[in-house]
């Protein structure tokens, strides 16, 4: 036993020095040599955004969003190892779970999901969709399948095929790659975000299902 | 980068080279199981063309920058392609094109053989299981007079769990394709990214990417290799980002042309940056943060192995490269370049002694992985003395670029080679190679040239590679590095010839020799290797053109 | 900047408390949230420097700190569906058996 005592002392020795040189480098921090901010808000007054950070990740920073939109894919595709006999043989068990008054906080989530995607904060509409996939599991009215259908698919990469659609689109009529041309750049910003969230709400669904498909439940 | 035109282009082959495997990606999923090696060649095609492309506009016009969505650095992200990013685009398109070949028949090949278990001869099991049971025996014991045969009951279990193991790889191989497309879409994005944190976010895709392919195997020992793995890539992931976030706070900008510029050194910069290289070093493996690979690399199958002991790792050692010789602030090169140095050293001979010990195949490869990437890291001080610019500096830069190229060759070639033993014989132990050197001649000669190129003989790229090394370490008076090399040489052929000691012994008795299936390996699976391997043995030879591709947008063309 | 300093700090604190973590407990399901603290904990620190002026709060890190939760939350799902894999093969919750040093 007193080996690993030792070695967690050890450890708790090292993390220690560790933790001072990282107070030293925040109490020793220097002003910034460059300063973003100037360079942000002369920049921003240009285009007509309003103050989401999601609008303006996909504008000045695309090509992270879609990195980003790539690894939740991949997270995706990690589910689909579960194979027939796992999956069907999670039935879904009687919890007392069952929400009476369903139909009002599923009306007060479509409404919050609207708000959410009018104030252009498109991430969190598709995480409170998903929020509400996994409420509709948890009420058995949606049941996971071990493959998911074409419809299914096709929305889980919506995401990811409207960004590259969009981005090639622009790249045949010679703008830099995934710059918006000048008249669109909202409807693009638009018609890529519906995408997003419909994808992101799907694909986290997915996720928190761990398994491959969706279905409605055929009782009820 | 600092001092060369950089071209601002309006050509998509950067792009088209990042979105190409990705489009194919999203394809293959909606499209279903079966379509995935034929969006997957698509794509290899489209690959092959946009990065011939890039190779052919820095070639003639220099290095290439895009902005990304017209917005220009620092506020925006770019791309970037100079000499050593097409270099190593190229190294993924071509290695990753023949590991595509290979992994088509290896799976199909794969799924045959689980048919074919099923009418495998019980006597072939007993015989395997024997050897299996009693690894110590001398090899004298083991004729078929003494033969040990194990109890009905557990010879059908062997059969089931055979038919287990094979089942999930073939279950689940149809998602290789998918996630391969996608890992080389990051590392093109890898290759061709000019902002940290945006390297933080491909970083992140090519862990998850490389995590999901090894559990492709489906087996206990790869689910926790490929755990494992997981844990010390992000853990390495979160050292870096947090390297980032003090180094943000200090300098205002992560973007690597504005940081080569304003980089200052004082505390919180120096501890950032010390963060930020250990992350990477933790992923490139270089000792002592090599505790993950052997493990990792000898769990995945074959194709896998290959994909990321040939590419992945030189992803984050082209970051270092990036960060240390254009971002660093010049007074640290001695010193950091002989901390990398020393450090890759004693990999040299940490690793080749334990490749020595490995009774396994795969294994042995895995651990001389660690050698080899401290040759690599051996660029840093022999490269690091750019104040007067000498010329010793390009040398070493080439020399330690080009043994990192043609070591993904050598390397995917004698892990595909591995591979197709295992798939044959059911095991990888070093002794029962014994005696099967005529009965799997292309197979062994692949093992053969690919070691040929490790250890450094010429005329391969491993050759020229340490050539140009000892030459910049006579040159610059650091001879202390030209004996590591001398001595990582001899080590090499150490290890290498422990492979061929038992192969060329006369063969035992017939009964001895078993294979797993009597069926013939497709020829793509015995040649391809055979050609990577050969390729990277006369990389010595047609080297010149490569080399001074280099030297476009290399840091050290400014006299 | 006092306010900005102690965030940091308390950023820095959580990453090593999470780091600690990761070090010392076996269950694979702890390891994963000792992971999620730190990028939590570099979040936090991301936006206390975004803070350092208040009359101009600087937007970029907000936006890194979008795409990493969604990037954590992937990496955590992964992370996830693997455990369950291997508890499902080997009836274990930890990655014990042989190998070598290390954080595991």
């Amino acid at each position: 036993m007193s080996t690993s005592v030792l070695r967690v002392i050890l450890i708790i020795v090292l993390l220690s020095i560790f933790e001072l040189g990282l107070a030293i480098a925040i109490f020793l921090m220097p002003e910034p040599t460059i300063s973003m901010t100037e360079l942000v808000h002369s920049q921003l007054s240009e285009t007509e955004m309003t103050h989401s950070m999601t609008a303006l990740l996909l504008n000045y920073r695309s090509m992270d969003m879609l990195l980003g939109l790539t690894i939740l894919f991949i997270a995706l595709l990690s589910v689909l190892h579960r194979n027939d006999t796992t999956v069907s043989s999670q039935k879904p068990d009687d919890s007392d779970f069952v929400l009476p008054s369903l139909h009002w906080i599923l009306m007060l989530i479509v409404l919050t999901t609207g708000i959410l995607f009018w104030t252009e904060r498109y991430l969190v509409a598709g995480a409170l969709l998903a929020g509400c996939g996994v409420l509709l599991r948890f009420n058995h009215l949606l049941q996971p399948q071990p493959t998911a259908g074409l419809s299914l698919r096709l929305g889980l990469s919506s995401g990811l095929l409207v960004f590259i659609s969009i981005a090639l689109a622009t790249m045949v009529s010679g703008y830099h790659w995934l710059e918006y041309p000048e008249d669109w750049v909202n409807e693009s910003i638009l018609l890529i975000a519906v995408s997003l969230t419909i994808s992101i709400g799907l694909t986290l669904t997915i996720l928190s299902f761990g398994a491959p498909g969706i279905s409605w439940h055929k009782e009820k | 980068m600092h001092n060369d035109i950089i071209i601002t282009s309006q050509s998509p082959w950067m792009a088209l080279a990042i979105m190409i495997p990705l489009l194919a990606a999203v394809l293959s999923f909606i499209g279903g199981r079966r379509t995935g090696p034929l969006f997957t060649l698509a794509a290899m095609v489209g690959v092959l063309v946009s990065v011939s492309w890039i190779a052919v506009q820095v070639w003639t016009q220099g290095p290439q920058s895009e902005a990304v969505g017209g917005w220009a650095a620092p506020l925006g992200r770019e791309l970037y392609a100079d000499g050593l990013s097409v270099l190593m685009l190229l190294m993924t398109a071509i290695v990753g094109s023949f590991i595509t070949g290979y992994a088509l028949q290896y799976f199909a090949h794969c799924e045959a053989s689980l048919t074919s278990l099923s009418f495998r001869e019980p006597s072939d099991v007993s015989k395997e299981q024997a050897i299996e049971a009693v690894p110590s025996l001398p090899h004298a014991v083991l004729s078929s007079e003494h033969s040990i045969v194990p109890v009905q009951e557990e010879k059908q279990h062997i059969e089931r769990e055979g038919i287990q193991k094979n089942h999930k790889l073939v279950h689940n191989s149809h998602l290789f394709w998918p996630l391969w497309l996608l890992l080389w879409s990051g590392l093109n994005a890898l290759f061709l990214s000019s902002d940290l944190f945006n390297l933080y976010i491909i970083l992140t895709l090519i862990i998850l990417a490389a995590v999901s392919l090894i559990s492709l195997k489906g087996r206990a020992i790869a689910l926790q290799a490929s755990m494992r793995y997981l844990l010390v890539a992000l853990f390495a992931t979160s050292i870096y980002l947090l390297g980032l976030a003090l180094l943000y706070g200090a300098v205002g900008t992560l973007d690597i042309k504005s940081l080569a510029l304003e980089l200052e050194a004082n505390p919180t910069t120096l501890i950032a940056i010390v963060l930020i290289v250990i992350g990477l070093l933790i992923k490139t493996a270089l000792f002592p943060f090599h505790f993950w690979l052997p493990a990792t690399y000898a769990a995945a199958s074959a194709p896998v192995s290959a994909l990321l002991s040939a590419l992945v790792l030189k992803g984050t050692f082209y970051i270092l490269l990036r960060l240390g010789f254009e971002v660093f602030p010049i007074e640290w090169f001695p010193t950091l370049g002989q901390l990398l140095g020393l450090l890759g050293a004693i990999a040299i001979l940490w690793g080749s002694w334990q490749a020595w010990q490995q009774e396994h195949l795969n294994r042995l490869i895995a651990y001389s992985i660690i050698a080899q990437v401290g040759y690599f890291f051996l660029l840093f001080p022999l490269a690091s003395n750019m104040i007067d610019a000498p010329p010793w500096g390009l040398m070493a830069w080439k020399g330690g670029i080009l043994l990192a190229l043609s070591h993904a060759l050598a390397i995917s070639a004698m892990f595909m080679a591995s591979g197709n033993l295992l798939l044959r014989l059911g095991t990888d132990r070093l002794d029962h190679l014994r005696g099967l050197g005529q009965r799997y001649p292309i197979t062994f000669l692949t093992l053969a040239i690919a070691g040929m190129s490790i250890i450094g003989l010429p005329p391969s790229g491993g050759f020229l590679g340490n050539w140009l090394l000892l030459n910049a370490a006579y040159e610059s008076g650091q001879w202390w590095w030209a004996g590591i090399i001398v001595i990582g040489i001899f080590l090499a052929i150490a290890y290498i010839g422990k492979i061929f000691t038992p192969v060329f012994d006369k063969p035992i008795a017939q009964s001895v020799v078993f294979e797993k299936t009597p069926v013939l390996l497709p020829l793509s699976m015995t040649w391809l290797p055979l050609l990577l391997a050969f390729i990277a043995l006369v990389l010595g030879l047609v080297a010149t053109s490569p080399l001074t591709l280099l030297e476009i947008g290399s840091p050290f063309i400014e006299i | 900047m006092t306010k900005v300093v102690f965030y940091s700090l308390v950023a820095v604190g959580l990453f090593t408390i999470g780091f600690y973590t990761l070090l010392v407990e076996a269950h694979l399901l702890r390891k994963i949230m000792a992971l999620n603290i730190m990028f939590t904990s570099l979040f936090l620190l991301l936006i206390a420097i975004a803070a350092r002026y208040p009359q101009a709060i600087d937007p970029l890190p907000h936006a890194f700190v979008l795409i990493g939760i969604l990037i954590a939350v992937s990496a955590t799902a992964l992370a996830l569906t693997l455990a369950r894999r291997i508890y499902q093969e080997t009836g274990q919750t930890d990655l014990s058996e042989k190998q070598e040093t290390g954080i595991s």
